[in-house]
């Protein structure tokens, strides 16, 4: 209804949006459909309802899908494995706290954090030019095993460079993200931050994909020889990407530095290279539905399973454990095996914190034999082949 | 138009044209024939700057080329069919066709689409359609329509009857015809002799990184040595 007032009003700006979209390079999505708009508002809305533990858990979340919608763009779009994503976190996370942080010796700018996050973005991008110069030539394992490589060197100057990170002992004391007069300190406004965060990265590089350069980075990850023998300048567009992917990843560690109010060389491991890939893999690559919910898995899981709400909820289990008792039992009666009972529905929770990483590595094996192309395949590919199931259809009838 | 001079060209330790001097004049076809290995595929990988030249000199439109990166040469007006083909496979034909045209901001790019469509009409009735699920006739027509896309001045196709019936073959030589009738200069690389040579204006014959042997296409059909060892006649 409303849509049908204002549409006539819009006409005008929505024509030239439609042409200046033909000109570019054809089908570009239209603007952002109201349910994208209706999530994010939801995202935020559900803050109030959840403690400080769950809010903490969709903190993480949010902040591994912006680092996977940043390495998505280097891996997913332009086809270039790097095992070193954790470099560009840790210089995001880095330079808020050595331009921001009283502890660290050699710099006290006391510049208002927004700039300290504008800063960390920029050097992200130069980290990611930085590396990617000299793996320019490089491909497929041998650029893997080179961006790993970054990675670690990362980590170990943070650790060995006392003087500018007070090595291993950290970095705290943060300047704290404020708006206006209030300063942000609590887990739930981190959350909307980070959510913005993530929204903002989403923006940008779906735009990118469906421009000319993301067309150009498809190209590359198709075949690089060919690509350039289109004209493509691929060293740009190699350098690109790794600048963009980078720069995202900067963002979040500029977010998650004050978050834990503590920057240590040991937060930044190997594992969160891994877990950022592994979050694109299982989403499925190129896929932004895809990313959040590959980090609601990887991260958000093994945090819920070992919740006391978690514990609570399996509680309510007690009939499913006489059940399948009498059925062990049953067996143990029959055959000569010598089963063991559940224990009572009460302590399932604690078992199961336990037990969280296997249930989680459990979960990661059924999704991807289940769905080699991940959860949810690039949105492009689907585009195209659903419009081929339309022309069928057409032939059909 | 186009003139190598001496050019030694190759990969790591191996040297695989040593010193071969060629020319391509405007509206020419000219085809470079010989056997697996004998240099043809580098020395078309050269014109376009994928890899560099050792020494000699590349010159196209009187201007040198040989220390140009790839993207400089396309837009020079030298555009390539790689050998294999070398399509997107994940995106689709039309996509595919759009990067042909990626160095071009003109206004032409849509018309020009038309005209490689007419030409290929195959690709038209498949322009959504993920160009790695096209035939291997069609992922040839695309890779030339994709070349031509980018409006060049010469046209270098490396083996383009490579794994195609012979009526596909047929058809992609007559291509390469009407392709020179609409005004461009073509070097073509070819395993096929006697096609080649068929629709050859001048020839050329590469032998282990050498020149051994060079003409009109008509007298180099006549010839009994390449008679001998490229077109199997005994």
């Amino acid at each position: 209804m409303l849509k049908r007032v204002l549409a006539p009003a819009f006409a005008p700006v929505h024509a030239r949006l439609a042409a200046a979209r033909a000109d570019t390079w054809g089908r570009l999505p239209g603007p952002l459909h109201p349910i994208v708009w209706f999530g994010l508002a939801l995202l935020v809305l559900v803050v109030p309802w959840f403690d400080d533990t769950w809010m903490r858990m969709f903190f993480l979340v949010g902040l591994y899908a912006t680092l996977g919608l940043g390495l998505n763009v280097v891996v997913g779009m332009a086809g270039l494995l790097d095992l070193g994503f954790v470099a560009f976190f840790a210089v995001g996370a880095y330079t808020v706290a050595i331009f921001g942080s009283p502890v660290s010796p050699h710099i006290d700018a006391e510049l208002n954090y927004w700039w300290l996050v504008a800063i960390a973005v920029g050097f992200g991008a130069l980290a990611g030019i930085l590396l990617g110069l000299p793996v320019l030539p490089l491909r497929g394992d041998y650029l893997a095993i080179v961006t790993l490589g970054f990675g670690e060197i990362i980590r170990i100057a943070a650790l060995n460079m006392s003087d500018w990170t007070n090595g291993s002992s950290g970095l705290f004391e943060l300047p704290r993200p404020g708006v206006g007069y209030r300063s942000i300190d609590d887990v739930q406004s981190f959350y909307v931050l980070v959510v913005i965060a993530a929204f903002l990265v989403w923006f940008v590089t779906s735009r990118l994909r469906d421009s000319r350069v993301g067309r150009a980075w498809e190209a590359i990850r198709e075949d690089e020889d060919v690509a350039q023998g289109m004209g493509l300048n691929t060293t740009k567009y190699k350098l690109m990407a790794f600048a963009t992917g980078a720069s995202c990843a900067a963002l979040g560690g500029a977010i998650y530095a004050p978050f834990i109010d503590f920057v240590a060389p040991q937060s930044f491991t190997l594992l969160v290279s891994i877990n950022v890939l592994a979050l694109v893999i299982i989403g499925g690559m190129g896929s932004t539905q895809g990313v959040v919910a590959g980090a609601l898995i990887l991260i958000g899981a093994p945090e819920l399973l070992q919740f006391s709400e978690t514990a609570d909820f399996l509680a309510n289990f007690g009939w499913l454990r006489s059940v399948i008792n009498t059925l062990i039992d049953g067996l143990s009666a029959v055959t000569r095996l010598d089963l063991s009972t559940l224990p009572p529905a009460k302590e399932w929770g604690e078992r199961l914190a336990l037990y969280r990483f296997i249930v989680f590595g459990l979960l990661l094996v059924l999704v991807m034999v289940l769905r080699p192309a991940g959860l949810f395949g690039s949105r492009r590919r689907s585009i195209i082949f659903a419009e081929d199931e339309d022309k069928s259809d057409e032939v059909g009838a | 138009m186009l003139k190598l001079r001496a050019l030694v060209a190759g990969y790591g330790g191996i040297t695989a044209i040593k010193g071969i001097d060629l020319h391509v004049e405007e509206g020419e076809i000219v085809t470079l024939i010989g056997s697996n290995g004998a240099g043809k595929s580098t020395t078309l990988r050269a014109i376009s700057g994928i890899i560099r030249a050792r020494s000699g000199a590349i010159e196209f439109a009187g201007k040198s080329i040989d220390r140009l990166q790839p993207h400089q040469i396309v837009r020079l007006g030298i555009s390539q069919v790689p050998e294999g083909r070398g399509i997107f496979a994940r995106l689709s034909v039309s996509e595919n066709l759009s990067l042909g045209a990626f160095q071009r901001k003109d206004k032409e790019i849509g018309s020009d689409l038309a005209r490689v469509t007419e030409l290929f009409p195959r690709l038209k009735e498949r322009l959504s359609q993920p160009a790695g699920t096209l035939s291997g006739g069609e992922q040839q027509m695309l890779a030339m329509g994709r070349a031509l896309m980018a409006r060049p001045k010469l046209l270098l196709l490396d083996e383009p009857s490579m794994g195609l019936s012979p009526i596909l073959v047929e058809t992609i030589f007559s291509t390469v015809r009407t392709i020179r009738e609409q005004g461009a200069t073509i070097l073509l690389v070819e395993q096929n002799a006697s096609m080649a040579l068929e629709v050859a204006d001048r020839a050329y014959v590469l032998e282990s990184g050498v020149i051994s042997l060079e003409g009109t296409g008509a007298e180099l059909a006549t010839d009994d040595s390449v008679r001998k060892a490229y077109l199997g006649e005994s």
